[in-house]
């Protein structure tokens, strides 16, 4: 990590929102935590100039969210644009106190190759409770049907039908 | 779509003469009896000729006791059925579902929809937690699937539903199978909520079985509505009439008995005349998927509302196009397990009536429409006149004190012509007494014929809290009824007004939970009726001194309305009188296994729900909310703009600055949203 005087202002800003981001998301273990923090704030560096003062931590978190989501993307073999909504549902089954462990096996680190076996205990982990708010369509037509609206009053009704 | 043609037995030839025989048994009856009534009122009217208000004053009687003398005659045979049990469909139904061991087919599939609109998510989880689980008890739920289809437009309730619904499923282990979806666009209300979902899922159910946010059905009533749809291929909607349970409110528990211990006489009856052409109460009903989609696409009709627009009360209009269609429509009285909830308060009551009222009144259009059912017809007119009965009682009254006291500034002459001695005028009070009381006992012998039915059976009477229990709630249900009918007739009176002038509603949630009415809630909504009944109750004392006690019943509701509004909502007088066995129904006494399991899911609701902030704040209810919304659309450069001003909004103002659209269109933006979390999250530091 940069630690250059004038950098220290808004990384002792940063670094306690984004460890109680990361202790949030329910990555536990300190280590673990000084790694993804340490990755966030470096990469950001060399930007630092380009954004205001107030606006730097904001964008730690996004940064720090978005790594969190490429690196399960990259976990569940996913894509993280196309599959957004999947690997939002995954983060949320993995942070259920029962998935304590994988997730601490999940995020030891930001990068790195990925197990296959751990692959596949995150998927299997994942499978029963991962929200399926919908069924996959079954579309039945529905067409709008005719009401042939006709006046309360015979008289009226049979009048109307000897004008026609 | 047409129905499968009967593979009938030769007792389903038998069909055709039993309705024509009982419809003209209802019919005949009904007639009779206003026949009955209008002779002996014109009698009493003859004397000095007819004059246009009598007249008026006849007809208006006529419609009156027409309506009345359907609803008495309804109850009367309700009481035969029930007492001889001798209605062969009745017995058909239950041969049906003798054999509880019948597994249901595989390809059966049944969707349980439950429709909601801003209610509360604790409420309405707890009910699908209670029916799950009594379903799966069955161990036939494998061809159930549940979809809890929000209309919902508040952010907060919002998160808090896909907070509930996600614990839910992850606690019954049910993912995949209990379904969660927030409309985009709330078109058409109810009727378009259930229409997207036959739209979007239809095509994988055979059945859907339509609930109501506040309703509750036993698993194993579940089942039997899929069997019964089984057993009777032309049918295409089967309704279970629900009891009211679970209010605890004085006003609510009275009527709670009441539906409870008079409800199945009216539908016991209702279903003796209508049988294959019954209504769909909107809820708590099982539909073939297949016919509904073919048949029930509503079309908004022509004009403006509130006659035009949307159909509001579409499940008359849905019943009365699978009529048409050839489709059967059944009431299945005799099923038990099958719950709703009622207003707490008299206030909440009259607040539904106007939606009610509404829906109603708009079927006055359709009465006459092309291709209907006759029976569709009369419950379109049914409908219509449960509210227009109150504007036209209240005009008789009205007349019949003019008539009053018309009558009593006549001097009679009691020598005129070649009489020699004097002639005295007939008096015809006998005959006005016997139509007075004629009218009354159409309105209250169906509550006592109830009430005998409990009597005769010993578990029903134990249920009721015994005989002594059980009369003296009838006859306090009763004074309670006379003294809330005027009340009732002056808001219906007043609604059906301002629909007449055009004045609509919108789509208010409902208020559903057990509170009190304040002072202020009770005079707003009960001030102009208390004044309307201080000036009648003048100008009859000093105009109508011979009249004044008649009035004294109708009176004495309206003067009273304020209190009797409070006292009513009282949560506290209504546990009071649990307490003391009275209004006690079967299902307060001894609650049935799915309202043990729902009182236990309330029991355990946790005290701090979710809010905005938390689905702001919270990476797991944020990642919660994102996992849910559907697809991302490709928005253009406008939208965009709006989205990001709303979000700078958000920041520079607060939440609280959205309106709740904006709010809502905010949510439903995961980049947006996602700015926003970043941002709540950035400004912890500051």
């Amino acid at each position: 990590m940069n630690t250059s005087t004038a950098d220290l202002a808004w990384q002792h800003k940063a670094q306690p929102v984004l460890n109680g981001y990361l202790r949030k998301v329910g990555i536990n273990s300190p280590d673990a935590r000084a790694r993804w923090i340490a990755h966030v704030l470096d990469a950001l560096q060399d930007e630092v100039d380009k954004y205001a003062a107030d606006e730097i931590v904001e964008l730690a978190v996004e940064r720090l969210r978005t790594a969190i989501d490429t690196r399960l993307a990259q976990l569940a073999d996913l894509d993280p644009l196309q599959d957004s909504r999947k690997i939002a549902g995954m983060l949320v089954v993995l942070q259920e106190e029962k998935h304590n462990d994988l997730m601490h096996t999940l995020f030891a680190d930001y990068e790195g190759p990925v197990d296959p076996a751990l692959r596949e205990q995150l998927l299997k982990a994942v499978s029963a409770d991962l929200p399926q708010p919908m069924r996959a369509d079954a579309r039945a037509d529905m067409p709008v049907q005719a009401i042939e609206l006709r006046p309360l009053n015979p008289l009226r009704r049979l009048l109307l039908r000897l004008s026609r | 779509m047409k129905p499968e043609t009967q593979q009938a037995g030769w007792h389903q030839k038998l069909d055709a003469p039993v309705y024509a025989f009982r419809r003209a048994i209802y019919l005949l009856l009904v007639w009779l009896t206003t026949l009955g009534a209008m002779i002996l009122l014109h009698s009493a009217y003859a004397s000095g000729g007819l004059s246009i208000l009598k007249l008026v004053l006849l007809v208006l009687y006529a419609i009156l006791i027409l309506w009345i003398a359907g609803s008495f005659w309804a109850a009367m045979l309700g009481f035969w059925v029930l007492l001889t049990r001798l209605d062969i469909f009745a017995r058909r139904r239950r041969a049906a579902l003798a054999d509880d061991s019948v597994t249901l087919p595989a390809d059966a599939r049944t969707a349980i929809l439950m429709p909601i609109y801003s209610e509360d998510p604790d409420r309405v989880f707890a009910g699908v937690r209670a029916m799950w689980r009594s379903l799966e008890k069955t161990g036939k739920a494998a061809t159930f699937d549940l979809y809890i289809l929000s209309d919902t437009r508040d952010v907060d309730t919002w998160v808090r539903e896909e907070c509930e619904w996600y614990r839910l499923c992850t606690e019954l282990c049910a993912h995949g199978r209990i379904f969660y979806r927030n409309r985009k666009q709330n078109s058409a209300r109810k009727s378009g909520n259930i229409a997207d979902f036959v739209q979007r899922w239809g095509a994988d159910y055979r059945y859907m079985i339509v609930l109501d946010a506040d309703s509750i059905m036993a698993g194993d009533t579940l089942v039997k509505m899929v069997r019964l749809m089984e057993a009777n291929p032309d049918s295409a909607l089967i309704q279970v009439p629900p009891l009211p349970v679970n209010r605890e409110t004085l006003f609510a528990r009275i009527l709670q008995f009441a539906s409870t211990a008079y409800g199945p006489l009216f539908t016991a009856g209702a279903s003796f005349w209508q049988l294959g052409d019954s209504n769909f109460w909107g809820h708590n009903a099982i539909i073939r998927v297949a016919p509904f989609a073919a048949h029930c696409g509503l079309p908004e009709l022509p004009g403006r509302e509130p006659f035009g627009g949307e159909i509001l009360s579409h499940d008359f209009v849905e019943a009365a196009l699978l009529r048409r269609a050839g489709w059967r429509v059944w009431l299945a009285y005799e099923l038990r397990g099958s719950y709703e909830e009622l207003p707490p308060t008299l206030i909440d009551f009259a607040k539904r009536d106007r939606r009610w009222c509404q829906g109603n009144l708009q079927h006055l259009r359709l009465i006459a429409a092309k291709g209907w059912h006759p029976i569709s017809r009369l419950h379109f007119a049914m409908g219509v006149m449960s509210y227009l009965s109150s504007p036209l009682w209240l005009i008789f009254l009205l007349l019949t004190s003019a008539e009053a006291y018309v009558q009593s500034q006549d001097i009679p002459d009691y020598f005129f012509g070649n009489n020699l001695g004097p002639v005295w005028p007939t008096s015809f009070t006998v005959e006005l007494k016997a139509v007075f009381f004629f009218t009354l006992a159409m309105l209250f012998l169906p509550k006592l014929m109830s009430l005998l039915l409990i009597v005769l059976d010993k578990s029903q009477r134990r249920a009721f809290g015994g005989f002594i229990r059980a009369a003296l709630s009838a006859l306090l249900e009763t004074l309670f009824s006379i003294l809330v009918a005027p009340v009732l007739m002056l808001f219906q009176t007043k609604f059906v007004w301002a629909i007449l002038l055009r004045r609509t509603i919108g789509w208010p949630a409902q208020q559903r939970a057990d509170h009190s009415t304040s002072l202020g809630e009770a005079v707003a909504m009960h001030g102009v009726q208390t004044l309307l009944g201080i000036a009648a109750g003048v100008l009859s004392f000093i105009y109508l001194p011979d009249y004044f006690w008649w009035f004294v019943p109708v009176l004495s509701g309206v003067l009273l309305s304020i209190p009797l509004s409070m006292l009513s909502s009282s949560v506290h007088l209504g546990r009071v009188t649990r307490d003391l066995g009275l209004f006690v129904t079967p299902e307060e006494r001894k609650r049935p296994e799915v309202l043990r399991e729902f009182d236990q899911a309330m029991a355990a609701v946790q005290s701090k729900p979710m809010s905005v902030r938390d689905a702001l704040w919270e990476p797991r209810s944020h990642a919660l909310h994102l996992a849910l919304l559907p697809p991302d659309e490709l928005f253009s450069r406008r939208q965009q703009h709006y989205a990001q001003g709303l979000m700078y909004k958000a920041m520079e103002e607060g939440l609280q600055s959205l309106t709740t659209a904006e709010k809502r269109d905010l949510f439903l933006r995961a980049d947006s949203l996602s700015e926003l979390h970043d941002w709540v999250w950035g400004t912890v530091a500051e």
